[in-house]
């Protein structure tokens, strides 16, 4: 997956990639978050900008967290890439998957018992980048991909791609 | 899908499902009122650690509960889920309940979801506790 792994060049980040596999568990929605913040940091987003990325990376992440294993061990791949001024974010399970993509990201939507789950992780990924695209299969996983890219209004935005 | 990585990283026996606390908690009787501060992450984590103190003192003491989110670091939809929670939980129990938002994303996030509706919200502690200086919604 990860073949582009030589960035572009000295001093640019266009190019560069990042690939975490953790334990499906709600602790690593923090490392997950805050590692594609720094990451994605090399393109000139404004911190609102990383925030929103933290929260969009913590949906799936969470996701799989609480859906995907069924409560028994199971991994999570991050795969990151910084290419032609936007960043791609890949967040794969190989748990149970989704047997209906489209109504799992209908706003409100929750396959939990639990009142408190109020079904708005795909919403606030959609929300908070550029695109979103969701694969799944039931029995085989699922694989949520997120683009972004920074708005331009970063003070001394000096990356130029 | 592509296959499963095969790299060791299972962590230790008994870890699985053992949930974090990165959210920290305190409470003070000011006013006649229980102050709730929040700060750190409410998350996904942290959400149901959250959920079980707020009860607990919510169950003891619950005429009228100031929750402060101002030192709220990040917020998700679950984090966003138990406050949206609590606030049901003392509609149903008589509780009058203010809320003092977070900033930046995590305020916005409470936007989407119009908890401004649900609960009236305050642009400080003192201003919740006075009853006054709606932020606004």
């Amino acid at each position: 997956m990860a073949e582009s792994v030589e960035a572009d060049g000295v001093g640019t980040a266009d190019g560069n990639t990042m690939e975490l596999v953790v334990p499906s568990l709600a602790v690593n929605a923090e490392l997950c978050r805050a590692a594609v913040a720094v990451f994605a940091a090399g393109l000139p987003f404004t911190l609102a900008e990383l925030e929103q990325l933290k929260v969009a990376v913590s949906e799936a992440v969470g996701n799989c967290a609480l859906h995907a294993y069924g409560g028994e061990p199971g991994r999570v791949r991050l795969l990151a890439q910084l290419a032609a001024g936007a960043i791609v974010i890949e967040i794969q399970d190989w748990g149970r998957g989704i047997s209906d993509v489209a109504l799992a990201r209908q706003p409100a939507y929750t396959t939990s018992h639990d009142p408190d789950h109020i079904g708005l992780g795909f919403a606030f990924m959609e929300q908070f980048t550029d695109a979103l695209e969701v694969e799944s299969a039931p029995g085989e996983g699922t694989l949520v991909r997120m683009r972004k890219r920074p708005s331009g209004q970063a003070a001394g935005a000096a990356w130029s791609g | 899908m592509g296959p499963v990585p095969k790299r060791p990283c299972a962590p230790p026996a008994g870890w699985w499902g053992r949930g974090g606390a990165r959210v920290d908690l305190s409470r003070e009787f000011r006013d006649g009122a229980v102050v709730v501060r929040v700060s750190g992450d409410l998350d996904v984590q942290s959400a149901d650690s959250f959920r079980r103190r707020v009860d607990g003192w919510m169950a003891e003491d619950c005429a009228r509960l100031v929750l402060n989110l101002s030192k709220v670091t990040f917020l998700d939809s679950t984090g966003l889920g138990v406050l949206l929670g609590r606030i049901r939980k003392a509609e149903a129990t008589g509780c009058r309940l203010a809320v003092v938002p977070p900033p930046g994303v995590a305020r916005r996030l409470l936007d989407m979801a119009a908890l401004g509706r649900a609960v009236p919200l305050f642009r400080s502690e003192r201003s919740a506790l006075d009853g006054e200086a709606q932020t606004h919604g």
